[in-house]
């Protein structure tokens, strides 16, 4: 930017030049103002192409993402169930959880219900962003991991898998209860 | 100048405390329940989880009535007011004399075999019943209940099937023998039980 400003002052001595410069100079520091903000959207498009875009350069030593009192409620194949956990980062790095999967069905969602005008919403959540020592419930009545149309039977004290990728391309895979332990 | 504060003896705090509880109890306890809403006006078709036929409010008059409202498609809330329901009837004791209702928002899925197989998974005693019945009539409950729903998402499964979700009214409700529905709250907060447990135990003593 400096070499650009003296060029600019070097060359004012000749006002027709002056203004095809500055034209230029305005065309070059839009053309730079847009490539920033195309470079600040990339965590949104990265999470719709995620898998392409995870980010290597994260080690595993700043990144430390955990899941505590992890369940699942008991449903018959073919009906609903929801996984439920704190996540918590322990780690130095932010990240997004933004798929999950597990063997108890093909189709899992990462959703959130809340309530909006008197009404219970439930709405699916594209990613779950995480910062530093940030804690976050998935709890009844909010996050949750929706297990839909189960293939199996879930009883009481059967365990099902759940795999959880983030943005980082780091995936937590994990086994967790069916039924809830605090009841 | 006199600066010496003014001191309150300790026993006038002690008797205005022992006032005002007595004043905030005795309103407590004349707790006035206005009718929310009238369910006299008209009468409802339903059936329950065994297929049986149910008439709403007729079936149930002289008897007090909770009930909540869900859909079994439903896996986050829906699961906390029924489980709402049930803790309500076991604080209550199991008693003959409180009915206790799920009525389904969502008839075209929510069939009696469905909601039998629900009341299985969440353990729900044989004394609550499960309802459901023809759309309209349906709607024409939820209606007058004033509990609203709106179709949210659609998705498709993996297996290529389509499915959908609702968004709906959180409420738990209770209707007197006459009739008419005089308590309203929240479906699925845990405070609900021990609330709907209180106001009954006061209202059938
Ligand atoms: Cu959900």
């Amino acid at each position: 930017m400096n070499n650009q400003s003296l060029l600019f002052s070097s060359a004012s001595a000749r006002t027709k030049k002056t203004h095809i410069l500055l034209m230029v100079l305005i065309s070059i520091s839009l053309g730079l103002t847009l490539g920033c903000n195309t470079k600040a959207d990339r965590p949104d498009s990265a999470l719709e192409e995620q898998g392409n875009l995870a980010d290597s350069s994260i080690t595993t030593s700043e990144w430390s993402i955990s899941l505590n009192n992890a369940w699942a409620r008991p449903t018959k194949a073919g009906m609903m169930s929801a996984a439920y956990f704190t996540m918590r980062n322990n780690g130095s790095v932010p990240d997004s959880l933004v798929r999950v999967s597990s063997n108890a069905s093909k189709d899992v969602q990462i959703h959130l219900s809340y309530m909006n005008d008197g009404i219970m919403v439930m709405e699916e959540q594209p990613f779950v962003a995480i910062q530093p020592s940030e804690q976050i419930p998935f709890q009844p009545g909010g996050y949750h991991i929706m297990i839909i149309q189960p293939s199996m039977d879930m009883n009481e004290g059967d365990m099902i898998s759940l795999s959880l990728f983030f943005n980082s391309g780091m995936i937590i895979e994990q086994t967790i209860q069916v039924g809830n332990p605090a009841m | 100048m006199n600066t010496k504060p003014t001191i309150v003896k300790p026993s006038s705090f002690v008797l205005l405390f022992i006032f005002l509880s007595f004043v905030l109890l005795q309103s407590a306890c004349m707790k006035d329940y206005k009718v929310i809403d009238d369910m006299n006006d008209a009468s409802f078709e339903l059936i329950n989880q065994d297929s049986v036929r149910v008439i709403f409010p007729e079936d149930f008059r002289g008897q007090y009535v909770v009930m909540g409202f869900v859909y079994t498609n439903c896996p986050d809330i829906c699961p906390l007011i029924t489980q709402n329901l049930i803790k309500i009837q076991k604080d209550l004791g199991y008693p003959d004399n409180v009915q206790f209702l799920g009525v389904s928002f969502d008839p075209l899925r929510d069939t009696p075999e469905v909601l039998h197989r629900y009341k299985e998974v969440f353990k729900v005693d044989e004394n609550v019943n499960f309802l459901t019945g023809e759309p309209t009539m349906v709607q024409s409950f939820m209606d007058s209940v004033r509990v609203r729903t709106q179709e949210s998402m659609r998705t498709t499964t993996e297996s290529g099937m389509e499915i959908y979700f609702l968004n709906h009214s959180d409420k738990i409700m209770v209707m007197n023998p006459k009739g008419e529905i005089i308590i309203e709250y929240g479906g699925s907060m845990p405070s609900i039980p021990s609330l709907i447990v209180q106001d009954l135990q006061s209202l059938i003593q």
